[in-house]
């Protein structure tokens, strides 16, 4: 059947085999995971709409907008989309590196290292799946404070932190901020 | 053309490690956030529920709109729900909309106390109908719909309407056909044909319409083979197949998913 769908120019057509009976009876999350990861990288790579009927976007919803694309840039090592995710002048404390990152030479630099290691042996995206979790977004007129947790370590709570401030090309990483401690603390 | 397959980490178990910034490697992907937490509430567009009809050949379908959310626009994605719509994926529509989507569920013709007769080509139709309600101008902006971003996700039945619908209707973005019945094989195959013809017959009660001797009947513009739709080339996916008749003893059944080309990301609502 797959191969009678691509002879019919289906394009990006996946397939996933999820072992359930016809209705998921006993795979309902596994299946809204699925459904909710393809939806997300879907709407990774759509247009932005330009409707005239577009209603004003809050600022919460254009700084969590800026967000997805940043952390989608970095699932995929998207090397342009998580550059310009920066300003130039922008910060970085990261948990691999001791030092501060002072502005988009040295943070460029430290990145480059990181994708290096994710990148392993691997050769297409995405390389990585990451979740945040307790998002919270406070926004103070053109500067936002995200900050939001990640368990990618067993045993340890990975907090971050990310300051944007909103230029006119769109809401600008000017701090990020990495950390991690025992989750025993 | 590209396309992929790829198979869940359902089931499998991978080392973990730590990338440095703090994911986890995607053979062992977490459950995402919109499946089991609720996003911050946008207080001046908050979540909500609106319940309306869609007008379809004469009949009022009736619909539901879970929006999502934020001030939008969002994409929205449509549910068409299987036979006899026991099973309408509503636990599915609610993570879509955490997820930032707006989700449309709707009753087929004849189903469910609308009125009509139900049938094959009377679900295409009324899903086509409903498509043509959210891309309605008037409606995008009532409840902050991008109507050029729509999705059908359909199971079972509703899988095969989604692929039929999604394979005329070129600006369709994307189709997910979940365990999706293919009609068109049933057609083909007179024993298994008079199988489905038999197991139907007991269980849709809430269906209103012909005799289900005559609830398969290839639609106009239907083709025989397997693949069942001969939309236009550009257009989307068709149909896909996850099924034998005996369910129970079936241990796989497959989630087609099909969406465009990569574009330029666009937005994360929530």
């Amino acid at each position: 059947m797959a191969s009678a769908l691509r002879q019919k120019s289906a394009i990006g057509l996946e397939q996933i085999a999820v072992p359930t009976d016809h209705s998921f009876s006993d795979q309902r999350i596994a299946l809204q995971s699925i459904v909710i990861r393809w939806l997300d990288k879907l709407r990774a790579n759509s247009p932005a709409s330009t409707s005239p009927q577009e209603q004003p976007v809050s600022p919460d919803s254009e700084v969590r907008e800026a967000l997805a694309k940043f952390i989608h840039a970095f699932d995929d090592l998207d090397w342009e989309g998580f550059r310009l995710a920066f300003a130039d002048d922008a910060t970085v404390f990261y948990r691999a590196f001791p030092e501060r990152a002072n502005g988009r030479t040295e943070f460029e630099k430290t990145f480059k290292t990181v994708f290096e290691q994710i990148r392993g042996g691997k050769t297409a995206a995405p390389y990585m799946d990451i979740q945040p979790k307790n998002m919270d977004t406070q926004i103070f007129g053109d500067v936002a404070v995200a900050t939001f947790h990640l368990d990618d370590r067993t045993g340890f709570l990975n907090r971050r932190t990310i300051v944007l401030n909103k230029t006119v090309s769109g809401w600008k990483i000017v701090h990020l901020h990495a950390s991690e401690i025992p989750a025993s603390r | 053309m590209s396309s992929s397959v790829i198979t869940t980490a359902v089931g499998r178990t991978h080392a973990a490690h730590s990338t440095g910034y703090g994911s986890r490697p995607l053979a062992a992907q977490t459950t995402p956030a919109a499946v089991v937490a609720d996003p911050p509430v946008d207080r001046q567009s908050p979540p909500g529920l609106a319940m309306f009809t869609v007008p379809s050949h004469g009949v009022d379908l009736d619909a539901w709109l879970y929006l999502a959310s934020g001030a939008g626009p969002h994409g929205t994605v449509i549910l068409p729900h299987g036979l006899p719509g026991y099973e309408t994926s509503g636990d599915l529509a609610q993570s879509i909309r955490r997820a930032g989507w707006n989700v449309l569920l709707f009753h087929y013709r004849g189903t469910w106390g609308v009125g009509g007769a139900f049938s094959q080509s009377s679900a295409i139709e009324d899903t086509a109908e409903v498509v043509r309600f959210v891309r309605d101008p008037a409606n995008a902006a009532k409840y902050r719909t991008d109507p050029k971003r729509l999705v059908l996700v359909g199971h079972s039945f509703g899988g095969f309407i989604a692929g039929y619908e999604a394979s005329h209707d070129p600006d369709i973005k994307a189709v997910a056909m979940i365990a999706a019945v293919n009609l068109g094989r049933i057609n083909a195959d007179p024993k298994e044909r008079e199988d489905r013809l038999k197991r139907w017959e007991t269980q849709l009660h809430p269906v209103r319409g012909p005799r289900f001797q005559n609830f398969l009947p290839r639609p106009s513009g239907m083709r025989k083979t397997g693949t069942t739709c001969s939309g236009r080339r550009r257009s989307a996916l068709a149909l896909c197949c996850s099924s034998k008749p005996k369910i129970k003893t079936m241990p796989i059944w497959k989630l087609w998913l099909r969406h465009c080309g990569r574009r330029a990301p666009s937005g994360w609502n929530r």
